[in-house]
C-alpha cells in the first residue's frame, strides 16, 4: 500500500497512468489519431479548467492543481469516437467541465459524470459523427498519418468515410486483408484492476456491471463465451473500470456501489439487445448517477452509520 | 413496500462489509474484531529503549493546579508555607479531586497557571522547589477496603485518568448500581512517539500488576485484561514475567496493531467482544476501564500511601536528546525543553500527534495529562497540503472505527443540518482523527465533528 496515492493529485495521475496501457494497445491498433485525439482534449480541458477557475474568481494554480482536467482530458478523448473534427472535442469538453463540473459548484460537486454528459451531448446533437468512426471491425484510421489526421481535424479537407456496408472503399479493401485483434480492452483491464488494488477505486462496481451485464446477455439467449466476448467490445472495459467507478458521480458505500453496477449493466445490455443506439454505456452511466442520491439513502437504510455498536438489545 | 420487508428481515442478517463476513461465519465465538482504524508509523524507537530519568529540581517553580475539568479544590496553603512533598495544598471536600505539592519547598503564589494542555488558565498553587524532595508522611487507605472508600481515597489522593481526558479516578471508580466482572487494562499506547506507558510497564510491571491485582480484590472481580499493541514487545514480556508470581486472573493481551486500538470501545471490543455502544459507560457492559499509567498511581497510593505528584512525560521528535522523564506536576514546559534540547525552533506538540495539540503558551507547566512533548519538524510532522474539495473517494468510511461515514457527516455540517447529523451518528464519533489522516484532500474533519459536537450539544442546553 505504499504506492497508494495520498493527496488528490495523486489519485488523478495515478488513473492517468492507468489509462496508459489501454491507451498504447489503442493506438497500435488505430494510429497516431489517437494520440493527437488525447492531445487535443488535454489541452482543451486544461483551456476550459483555466477559464471556469477564473470566471468563478477561484485561485488558478490551486484549481489546476489538482490535475482532475488532466484526467478529465485523457477519459474524453478515450470516449469520445476517434476521427471527429477538433470542435467536437472542444463542445465535449465544455460541456463536461464548464456546464456539468463548474455548473454544479466545481470538483465533488456534480452528480452527472463530466465524461459521459459531454459525451451524451454529442451522441444525441452530432450523431452523424459517431457511426462513420473507425471501429474495431474496421480500423482503417490507422493508415492515416499525423498530418493527414490532423488535417481532418481541423476539417481543411473533405471528411474521410469508410462505406462500411458496401466495402467498397479502396482503404477498406487493404484493411480487410489484415484485420488486427482488438485489444485494448486488455490494457483497460489491467489498469482497473491496478487501481482497485491501490483502493483508487472500488472493484465492486465493474464486478457488478459485467456481472449483471454477463447474466442479462445469457438470458436474452447467448451462450457464456459469447456473453464474455460481449464485455470486450466497444468501450465497456474502459467504461467499466474508468468511468462508473468516479467517486464523485458513484454511491458512497459498497452496498449501493453493488446496486450502481448492477443497474449500469443492465442498462447497458438492454439497449445493446434492444435499443438502436449505439451508445448505451453513456446512457446507463448517466442514467445510474441520476439515481445516486437514492442508492445513498437506501444503503444507508440498510447498513445504518455506527453498525455493529448498538446497544445490545 | 414489496421490497422493504425482505430487506428489513435480511438486513440483521447479512455482514455489513467484507471485514464482518468472517464473524459472520462463526456466531459461535465473541466478536472481538473491530473495523477500520489506521496503521501509523509509530516512531517508538527514538525513546523507547531509554531507562525514565529524573532531572534536578532546584531553583524551579512549580505551579501545580487546583481545577481539573469543572471541579475546583479550595487552596489550603498561605503564601510563605513550607510545605512537603505530597502535601495536601487544594481541599476537596468528598466529591472533587484533591491536589497535592508535587515538591518539597515554599509557596510563592496561589496565581493562575497555563496547563500545557489546555485551553484555559486554571487558579494553581506555586512553589519554590527546595531541591531536598523530601516527602510528607504517608496516607493510607481505610482498612477494610471498601468501593466507596475506595473512590473516595483516589479523590483524595489526586487521581485523575492518565490516558488523556483526565476525568476523576475517584469518580470513575464509585461506580455505578452495575455489576463489574471485568478490569480492563489500557497498556495500548497507539499515538505514536508516545512511549511513557511503554516504559512504565517495562520498569515498573511488579507494581503494575500488584495494583491491578488489589483492586480487582476490592471489587470482587475475577478477570483483568492487560491490553497491549504488539509494538512494545518488551513491555508485554516485562508483565508476562510479573504475572509468574501472582494469580491467574490478570492476562495479557495483544491488541490489533491499528490506530485507535486504545479507544475505550474498541479496547473493549478486542478485550471482551462486548459492545460499547455510544454514550454509554463501560460500567453497563460490566467492565471498569483503566488506563496503565492510572493503575501505576493507583498502586502507589494504595500501596505506599503516595498522592499523584508526578508523572512520566516522553520527550521525542526533533530532539537531542529523548526520553522519558518523570517530572513533577506542574513543573515549566521551559525545563523540560531545555532538557531535551530541540534541533530546530518548530513547534512543540503536547500528546501525540493524533489526538494532541499544538502548544500554544510558553509559559506553560506540565498538568497530569500532559503525555508527551514532541519538538515537531518538516520531516517527522509533514505539514498538512491545502484543503481541496471532497471527491467522495470513502477512504474516510473504510477508517472509521465506529463505523460512521465521516463524508456524510461533513457535508451537514457544512449545511448545518443537525437532523442529518444525529442521523449520521455524530455522537458516536469518538474523535481519534483516522479520516482526517486518511483524508486526499486534507480536509478537517476531525476538528469540524468537534466544533459541531459542541455546538449541537449547547444548541440542545441553550
Amino acid at each position: 500500500m505504499k504506492l497508494q496515492p495520498k493527496t488528490v493529485p495523486g489519485i488523478m495521475l495515478a488513473v492517468v497512468i492507468a489509462l496508459i496501457p489501454g491507451t498504447l494497445l489503442h493506438a497500435w491498433q488505430f494510429g497516431p489519431v489517437v494520440w493527437l485525439q488525447t492531445a487535443w482534449c488535454v489541452l482543451f480541458a486544461l483551456l476550459v479548467e483555466a477559464i471556469c477557475l477564473r470566471v468563478r474568481g477561484q485561485s488558478l494554480s490551486h484549481g489546476l492543481g489538482d490535475m482532475s482536467w488532466l484526467l478529465c482530458g485523457c477519459l474524453m478523448s478515450r470516449a469520445l469516437p476517434l476521427l471527429v473534427p477538433a470542435w467536437l472535442m472542444l463542445l465535449a469538453t465544455v460541456v463536461a467541465l464548464g456546464l456539468v463540473k463548474h455548473g454544479s459548484g466545481g470538483l465533488g460537486k456534480n452528480r452527472l459524470n463530466p465524461v459521459m454528459a459531454g459525451l451524451g451531448v454529442v451522441a444525441i446533437c452530432f450523431f452523424q459523427f459517431l457511426y462513420p468512426a473507425p471501429n474495431f471491425h474496421s480500423p482503417w484510421s490507422a493508415y492515416l498519418d499525423f498530418s493527414a489526421v490532423l488535417q481532418q481535424q481541423l476539417q481543411i479537407v473533405p471528411p474521410l468515410q469508410l462505406d462500411a456496408l458496401s466495402s467498397a472503399t479502396p482503404l477498406a479493401t487493404e484493411l480487410l486483408d489484415a484485420p488486427a485483434p482488438y485489444l485494448s480492452w486488455a490494457g483497460y483491464l489491467a489498469g482497473g484492476v491496478i487501481l482497485g488494488l491501490l483502493r483508487v477505486s472500488r472493484l465492486e462496481i465493474p464486478l457488478a456491471m459485467m456481472g449483471s451485464s454477463v447474466l442479462l446477455c445469457m438470458l436474452a439467449g447467448h451462450t457464456l463465451p459469447e456473453s464474455l466476448h460481449s464485455l470486450t467490445l466497444g468501450g465497456y472495459l474502459f467504461a467499466a473500470f474508468f468511468i462508473a467507478t468516479d467517486p464523485v458521480t458513484s454511491p458512497d458505500c459498497r452496498l449501493g456501489r453493488i446496486f450502481f453496477g448492477v443497474l449500469i449493466g443492465m442498462i447497458t445490455e438492454l439497449v445493446r439487445e434492444f435499443g438502436l443506439y449505439a451508445d448505451g454505456l453513456c446512457f446507463a452511466v448517466l442514467a445510474a448517477n441520476l439515481l445516486v442520491p437514492q442508492l445513498n439513502q437506501w444503503a444507508r437504510y440498510l447498513n445504518p452509520p455506527g453498525r455493529g455498536w448498538q446497544a445490545p438489545s | 413496500m414489496l421490497l422493504a420487508t425482505p430487506l428489513r428481515f435480511a438486513r440483521g442478517m447479512l455482514p455489513a462489509n467484507w471485514h464482518q463476513l468472517s464473524s459472520f461465519f462463526s456466531r459461535s465465538t465473541a466478536n472481538t474484531a473491530w473495523r477500520g482504524g489506521i496503521k501509523l508509523v509509530g516512531h517508538k524507537q527514538l525513546s523507547n529503549q531509554l531507562p525514565i530519568r529524573t532531572l534536578p529540581l532546584a531553583d524551579q517553580v512549580v505551579a501545580v493546579p487546583l481545577q481539573h475539568g469543572r471541579s475546583l479544590a479550595e487552596p489550603c496553603v498561605r503564601i510563605g508555607q513550607r510545605v512537603l512533598k505530597g502535601e495536601v495544598i487544594g481541599h476537596g471536600g468528598t466529591a472533587i479531586v484533591w491536589a497535592h505539592a508535587s515538591t518539597s519547598g515554599t509557596v510563592v503564589a496561589i496565581d493562575a497557571c497555563h496547563p500545557a494542555d489546555g485551553d484555559q488558565p486554571l487558579p494553581a498553587v506555586h512553589i519554590a522547589a527546595d531541591g531536598q524532595e523530601r516527602w510528607a508522611p504517608p496516607r493510607f487507605p481505610p482498612h477494610p477496603l471498601t468501593v466507596p472508600a475506595l473512590a473516595e481515597f483516589a479523590l483524595q489522593m489526586g487521581l485523575v485518568g492518565l490516558g488523556g481526558a483526565g476525568f476523576p479516578t475517584g469518580i470513575k471508580l464509585a461506580g455505578t448500581a452495575h455489576p463489574l466482572d471485568m478490569l480492563l487494562i489500557n497498556g495500548a499506547e497507539c499515538e505514536p512517539f508516545l512511549t511513557c506507558d511503554d516504559r512504565l510497564m517495562q520498569e515498573r510491571a511488579a507494581d503494575i500488576v500488584a495494583a491491578a491485582a488489589l483492586l480487582a480484590k476490592v471489587y470482587g472481580i475475577t478477570q483483568v485484561r492487560i491490553g497491549i499493541e504488539p509494538n512494545k514487545p518488551q513491555a508485554m514480556t516485562a508483565l508476562q514475567q510479573a504475572l509468574v508470581s501472582t494469580d491467574r486472573r490478570i492476562e495479557v493481551h495483544a491488541l490489533p496493531l491499528r490506530y485507535p486500538a486504545g479507544g475505550q470501545p474498541l479496547l473493549v471490543k478486542s478485550l471482551t467482544g462486548r459492545t460499547l455502544a455510544p454514550g454509554r459507560l463501560p460500567a453497563e457492559v460490566g467492565v471498569l476501564v483503566l488506563n496503565v499509567a492510572t493503575v501505576y498511581a493507583l498502586g502507589r497510593a494504595l500501596l505506599h500511601g503516595e498522592p499523584l505528584v508526578s508523572r512520566i512525560v516522553t520527550l521525542s521528535g526533533a530532539v537531542t536528546s529523548p526520553g522519558n522523564i518523570e517530572v513533577p506536576i506542574g513543573l515549566p514546559i521551559s525545563t523540560l525543553l531545555a532538557a531535551a534540547q530541540p534541533h530546530g525552533t518548530g513547534d512543540i506538540q503536547v500528546g501525540g500527534p493524533m489526538m494532541g495539540r499544538v502548544l500554544a503558551n510558553s509559559a506553560a507547566v506540565v498538568s497530569k495529562t500532559t503525555s508527551g512533548l514532541l519538538a515537531r519538524s518538516e520531516s517527522l510532522f509533514p505539514p498538512r497540503a491545502a484543503t481541496r474539495p471532497c471527491i467522495r473517494c470513502n477512504r474516510c468510511v473504510d477508517v472509521c472505527p465506529m463505523a460512521l461515514r465521516p463524508l456524510q457527516l461533513l457535508s451537514a455540517y457544512e449545511q448545518e443540518n443537525r437532523a442529518l447529523l444525529q442521523q449520521e451518528k455524530l455522537t458516536a464519533c469518538i474523535e481519534c482523527g483516522a479520516c482526517s489522516q486518511v483524508c486526499p484532500s486534507s480536509l478537517p474533519l476531525r476538528d469540524s465533528f468537534r466544533h459541531a459536537k459542541r455546538t449541537i450539544w449547547l444548541g440542545v442546553r441553550a
